[in-house]
């Protein structure tokens, strides 16, 4: 007995050396790279009746090209267009092709690609919100396309550089469909999609025949792992040579490390605490405004981000367009927020914060809480699923909700999201919202400082109402191989694997 | 042919479990809050296209419709397809079950290899270094959780000594840790089922009296104790491979392997309904497959069993 207990032992150690020695010879080769994600990336044609999401860009932004590229800052750069024009009535874009741009399965694109791509994107589930003000596209010549609006609307160049804007193949279309096309994406991009498995990985091959030249990186492999510790570990061990979003505080342990560098950027998200302004103790002004002065957000950006995210004066990101730098925030004032308390009808009542269990969202709320109970604000927090959390948001079911907004158009328009009538019941409206929306349709075809000043006078409405309580701005991180070239955190928190690159 | 009455009695049970099962999973996903349409497709999606996904779902009929139908296409072997995933819940089970099969398997082979011989073996050699070392080693396996000792191997045997990939499935080193894991916990109920057991049967009478007739002690180890002592770690090692299904689930998280376990958390997470459903029927269906053949072979070991009675 002794004997087959020894002998099984004995086999563990004897495969445990043989698995070393496979792993440390395996390591030799490289040149591919893998980014290790926790989300699922399963839409790979966003012109599809299904649209496509956040972690899907992590495919779509290197297998397709727009016809303008949005940059890691969220600025703006030529891509499949060459350049562009706006009509003076701003309601004309003309974009130039690039000519000899081949899609991944040596089609040229042309003009009937763009047209096809906006006309099918405009009427899917992303047209509202990225196409916004489309009317349609017209070709003028095989490498020209028009691309009509029905009224000016100063953030398109965003939406056409969008997950929406990637120019797909028509020809390729007529012939497998949308299931066919979400199966195998053809694009003009970087990559070429090779391989997908289910929850496991997704593989890209670098396009030779690019437009800006042959990557330098021959395939990349995005691998799905749920668990936030293995993906750390499999960074430490070089499983993996890049870790997308790491918590600010593994960032600042990354830095300490030998062999790994990270990269933080800001996000086009903005973390925002919506306050309930139709009922129960919310419609008082004055309670809102004693929450309001009592958020100290340095406090919570030291809890959630280390101090490392921009705290925001308003609910807009400073890299908005129409971005208004002369409003000047709610200072945070105990004081003030007391004395507001005691004019308000508050009578002890269960003041309860809505945020998503296990997220740093719920840190905010935890910090919150401890600031109202401190000004005599009963407050409870209330950590609940995503799917909980989006069904109250929607039925605007709760007292406070922390929200964390992003913007794919990178634009002061965003700001009317929480006020756009057709997506709440009127019995939920903030009591300013027709006001508020209606002012926000006439600032996109608004330009320059008209149209700041009334991006301006939106979040001083906010601000004087206390409908929200902007708190910082998002932030992106990445920790990669510090031999690693070109690895940035984008914006929109996806990567531009073309700029990577091995030392 | 007793045992194929009693097999084909025991599968047509199965048939009430599942529709118990299944029907409680329904209603209970059905009644959970969230708008998965809207999950789909974003928060700026129209009420018509919302309204277009939930029809094509089927989510605009009555529950009790909703779950007869999934039933009937369920007989068909129609499982559907995910809601919030592009693939068949059919293939897509068929895929990644042989590798939750083959870790769990692996689990069992590393839990009963090890588990049973030095239960046995403490049991044989009462109070010595072995026994109390073995007793030690269960005690501490039971008070490890699997997510606590999966990440502590990963940090000594990825990390530290860099002999093992820290997840994934690329080679067959991948799948060293994860059973060892997986079946931590069920190693530590071999060793105490058989070495219980164990001390139990060498008290017993026919022993004695084997002893008392000039048996070696050899002989009476393995002919008439070591096979009378397993029938309780038989059953013990069916329950167990039930469990490492289940367990797998946390296991599969860890070490970032494909299988159903990480399928059903990413469906539950997201509401996929015909993903929950259709993984829910399949682990009844293997785990009353698997107690019905740990029934048999119990039979077999113990003949006193009579499957007829």
């Amino acid at each position: 007995m002794k004997k087959l207990v020894l002998a099984m032992l004995a086999l563990l150690m004897v495969l445990l050396p043989l698995a070393a020695q496979a792993t440390q010879e395996a390591a030799a080769v490289k040149d591919s790279a893998t980014l290790v994600v926790a989300g699922n990336p399963y839409r790979f044609f966003a012109l599809s009746p299904k649209g496509c999401g956040g972690d899907d860009n992590l495919v779509l932004s290197n297998v397709y090209d727009c016809l303008l590229c949005l940059e890691a800052d969220g600025t703006l750069s030529p891509a499949l267009a060459e350049s562009y024009e706006l009509s003076a009535d701003g309601l004309t874009y003309t974009f130039h092709l690039r000519k000899g741009v081949k899609f991944s399965n040596g089609a040229e694109m042309t003009a009937e690609d763009v047209k096809f791509t906006f006309d099918k994107g405009a009427k899917g589930p992303l047209g509202q919100a990225l196409f916004i003000n489309f009317d349609h596209c017209t070709i003028i010549d095989a490498y020209t396309v028009e691309i009509g609006l029905v009224s000016p609307f100063a953030a398109f160049p965003y939406g056409v550089a969008s997950r929406l804007g990637g120019i797909c193949c028509k020809a390729y279309w007529d012939q497998v469909g949308d299931e066919g096309y979400m199966a195998n994406p053809i694009g003009t991009g970087a990559y070429k999609l090779v391989e997908y498995v289910n929850g496991d990985h997704v593989k890209l091959e670098a396009n030779a025949d690019h437009w800006r030249g042959a990557p330098a990186i021959k395939t990349i492999t995005i691998a799905l792992v749920a668990d936030v510790n293995t993906q750390i570990l499999g960074l430490q061990n070089g499983d993996y040579d890049v870790m997308r979003n790491p918590s600010i505080e593994m960032c600042g342990r990354f830095d300490t490390m030998k062999g790994i560098k990270t990269s933080i950027g800001n996000s086009t998200a903005r973390v925002t605490v919506n306050l309930n302004a139709w009922s129960g103790i919310g419609k008082d002004l004055n309670f809102r405004k004693a929450v309001q002065a009592a958020i100290n957000k340095d406090d919570i950006n030291k809890a959630v981000n280390s101090g490392a995210a921009t705290i925001l004066k308003v609910d807009i990101c400073p890299m908005y367009g129409g971005y208004p730098d002369h409003i000047q925030g709610v200072a945070y004032d105990v004081a003030a927020a007391k004395a507001y308390l005691a004019k308000s009808s508050y009578n002890g009542e269960p003041f309860v914060i809505t945020c998503t269990a296990g997220t740093t969202y719920e840190t905010v709320a935890k910090v919150m809480q401890a600031q109202l109970i401190e000004i005599g604000i009963k407050c409870e927090v209330e950590a609940v699923d995503n799917m909980t959390y989006e069904e109250r948001g929607k039925k605007r079911n709760f007292d406070a909700r922390v929200v964390d907004e992003a913007s794919s158009l990178i634009d002061a328009d965003s700001i009317a999201t929480q006020f756009t009538p057709s997506r709440f019941d009127q019995s939920v409206w903030y009591p300013r919202a027709a006001e508020i929306y209606a002012m926000a349709q006439k600032g996109r075809a608004l330009q320059g400082k008209e149209r700041t000043d009334l991006y301006g006078t939106i979040a001083q409405i906010l601000l004087d109402e206390a409908y929200t309580i902007p708190l910082y701005n998002g932030i992106n991180t990445v920790a990669f191989n510090e031999n690693l070239n070109g690895v940035q955190a984008h914006c929109l928190g996806y990567y531009n694997f073309r700029f990577w690159s091995w030392k | 042919m007793n045992w194929l009455k009693y097999a084909l009695k025991r599968l047509v049970l199965l048939v009430p479990v599942i529709l118990s099962v299944t029907f409680i999973l329904f209603v209970i996903l059905s009644l959970a809050p969230g708008d998965v349409a809207r999950m789909v497709l974003g928060q700026d999606a129209t009420p018509e296209q919302i309204a277009e996904l939930n029809h094509q779902m089927g989510l605009d009929r009555p529950l009790i419709i909703r779950y007869v139908n999934y039933m009937v296409d369920a007989l068909k072997l129609d499982f559907g397809k995910s809601w919030t995933g592009n693939f068949d819940v059919l293939s897509e089970f068929s895929h990644r079950l042989p590798y939750t099969l083959l870790v769990s398997a692996l689990a069992l082979v590393f839990a009963t290899g090890l588990g049973i011989p030095l239960g046995i073996a403490s049991a044989i050699k009462q109070y010595s270094l072995l026994d109390y070392g073995s007793t030690f080693v269960v005690m501490l396996l039971f008070s490890m959780p699997a997510f606590w000792l999966g990440t502590m191997c990963q940090i000594f045997f990825c990390l530290t000594l860099r002999w093992l990939p820290v997840s994934g499935i690329a080679s067959w080193k991948s799948f060293i840790l994860p059973p060892i894991i997986l079946g931590a916990n069920t190693l530590a109920s071999m060793i105490r089922m058989s070495r219980t057991s164990m001390l139990d049967v060498i008290k017993m009478d026919y022993i004695r009296t084997a002893r008392a007739k000039g048996a070696s002690n050899r002989d009476v180890i393995i002919h008439h104790s070591i096979r009378n002592s397993l029938i309780p770690v038989v059953t013990q090692i069916g329950i167990s491979f039930a469990g490492t299904i289940g367990g797998a689930v946390v296991t599969e998280n860890i070490f970032a392997i494909p299988g159903i376990g990480t399928m059903l958390i990413n469906a539950v997470k997201s509401r996929d309904v015909p993903v929950v459903m259709g993984t829910v029927i399949f682990i009844t269906i293997i785990v009353g497959i698997i107690n019905l053949i740990v029934d048999l072979i119990c039979a077999i070991v113990d003949p006193r069993i009579d499957l007829a009675s």
